[in-house]
């Protein structure tokens, strides 16, 4: 999940204050309290803030780090690494670490793997989420402007007379 | 059925759509007059409580209910924006759907159906506007095509697409053989197009535009861009040279630097593409677009064009007939005439 530059902003309050509430937010990243609220979930989901018992919000391991620009490091000993290479060469039969000077067999024979055909879909895809009925209280046409249609059948005539 | 008898009626109908990212506009030639309808595009969101319900519902303010959320949706958000220090919300950004406001795409859907309403006939033919490729932003309108698209379809129309600056030529253009150049100043961009008889040389877009302007004046003098916006298009006079306040100050300096910007632009493209021997004649220059509407745009704009090395002989610049309906009224003429090419 990559930050939006508003999400982001959002995250660097976090800079100053090790917690804040939804309106500091909102006043701070100048939003209004409810797309602020929607913002902070969408942080909260993607597992860069958490809600606080009291109702605040606070970073975050990977929000840290998203503010830091680190990267999260795991750091495994050499004999753990050599137990994990030993089980994978297990699983595919292959040899791992071979003694110096012993060239290393292959056992299994690379095979080109079976390529999947790549389906286009062409028709439109509509992105929302479909049966969404919003209530509202737009029953009445926007403002109407009316002009007389001359000057537009003028200029249909001339691009008529072009092609 | 329908369609029949609307096609063999001697009058010719039909709609146009300008979505753009401050206001969605529709053009329908109904008889004998044009009717343009519009509505900002543009929401603010307000708890949902009964009391503000019914508030609202009493001042015949626009609201979509959505969840625990009341968007107050239209002119009145930014006035509610203002009240709050708050910045309005805006589904479009930079000419496109924006990124962050997925969410408002059910409210766009329902603004759009409101200013354009259901076909006359399933499949009737609307061209919708489209911004050019823009020149300054790594990203393209496929997607934000495709989106309207797919809204227009389910609301019954055969949706067409048309570049914003070709739109312009084709409304405000007719007397010079629709050559010469387009623009279109809007909020999220600025579109062009040089067209040729009709033709589109080269359309493109950039989008540092009135939105642009809106919030570099807002950082400068620490405002809200939206109370900056509500300056701008009520009161700005770029020709006032006495009593000038800081905010009219800052919006006539990055009104130059955005025009400046502009020409250079277009001077950098003409020079990539090839020119035409069409275009020998000296060709008009036409301007529309909201963030022309401060008195004396169309000075300044002369003015940086004189200043500029221009690649080509400059007849006339005009300001369009109408600048706030003028992208609808040119996607309409394409509608008309596809249909009469049916």
């Amino acid at each position: 999940m990559s930050l939006s530059g508003t999400e982001f902003n959002i995250i660097k309050i976090f800079a100053e204050s090790k917690e804040a509430s939804l309106g500091l937010i909102a006043d701070k990243a100048i939003l209004t309290i409810g797309y602020a609220e929607y913002l902070c979930k969408y942080l909260v989901k993607g597992g860069y803030l958490e809600l606080t018992p009291r109702g605040t919000y606070c970073l975050t391991l990977q929000g840290r780090e998203a503010l830091t620009g680190k990267t999260r490091q795991i750091l495994w000993d050499q004999r753990t690494i050599q137990a994990i290479a030993q089980e994978l060469a297990k699983q595919l039969g292959g040899t791992v670490f071979p003694r110096a000077g012993r060239k290393l067999k292959r056992e299994v024979e690379p095979s080109a793997p079976a390529r999947k055909a790549i389906m286009i879909k062409e028709s439109f895809v509509d992105p929302m989420e479909p049966g969404i009925i919003l209530k509202h209280s737009l029953s009445r046409k926007p403002k109407e402007l009316r002009t007389s249609s001359v000057g537009i059948e003028k200029t249909l005539k001339a691009l008529k007379k072009l092609k | 059925m329908i369609k029949k008898s609307l096609k063999s009626s001697k009058t010719q109908i039909g709609r146009g759509l300008d979505i753009g990212t401050a206001f969605i506009v529709c053009a329908e030639k109904k008889g004998q007059e044009v009717v343009f309808r519009s509505q900002r595009n543009a929401f603010f969101d307000i708890e949902h409580t009964d009391f503000t319900k019914q508030m609202l519902t009493k001042s015949k303010v626009n609201y979509i209910i959505q969840g625990k959320t009341l968007n107050v949706v239209g002119d009145e958000a930014l006035k509610f924006a203002n009240l709050f220090s708050k910045e309005a919300r805006r589904p479009l950004n930079k000419g496109v759907i924006s990124p962050s406001e997925k969410e408002a795409l059910p409210m766009v859907e329902l603004i759009l159906k409101t200013v354009i309403g259901r076909p006359r006939y399933p499949g009737e033919i609307l061209y919708f506007s489209i911004p050019g490729n823009p020149l300054d932003a790594d990203f393209d309108t496929v997607y934000h095509k495709n989106i309207f698209a797919g809204f227009l379809k389910k609301l019954g129309y055969k949706p067409k697409s048309i570049y914003e600056g070709l739109a312009v030529i084709f409304s405000e253009l007719a007397d010079e053989n629709f050559t010469g150049i387009g623009i279109s100043f809007g909020a999220g961009m600025v579109n062009v197009c040089l067209a040729c008889m009709s033709v589109p040389v080269f359309t493109f877009s950039v989008t540092k535009a009135g939105d642009w302007i809106d919030r570099q004046v807002a950082k400068a003098l620490a405002e809200t861009a939206s109370r900056v916006c509500a300056i701008k298009e009520n009161k700005l006079d770029l020709t006032k040279e006495k009593e000038v306040t800081k905010i009219e100050q800052a919006l006539s300096i990055y009104y130059d630097n955005l025009l400046d910007y502009v020409v250079e632009n277009i001077i950098a493209e003409f020079e990539r593409s090839k020119k035409p021997s069409e275009l020998d004649k000296p060709i008009t220059i036409v301007l529309s677009g909201g963030s022309t509407c401060p008195k004396g745009f169309l000075e300044r704009f002369k003015q940086v064009l004189r200043k500029s090395d221009f690649p080509l002989a400059v007849g006339k610049v005009k300001m369009a007939a109408e600048p706030l309906l003028s992208v609808a009224k040119g996607a309409l003429v394409a509608t008309l005439s596809d249909e009469e090419n049916k």
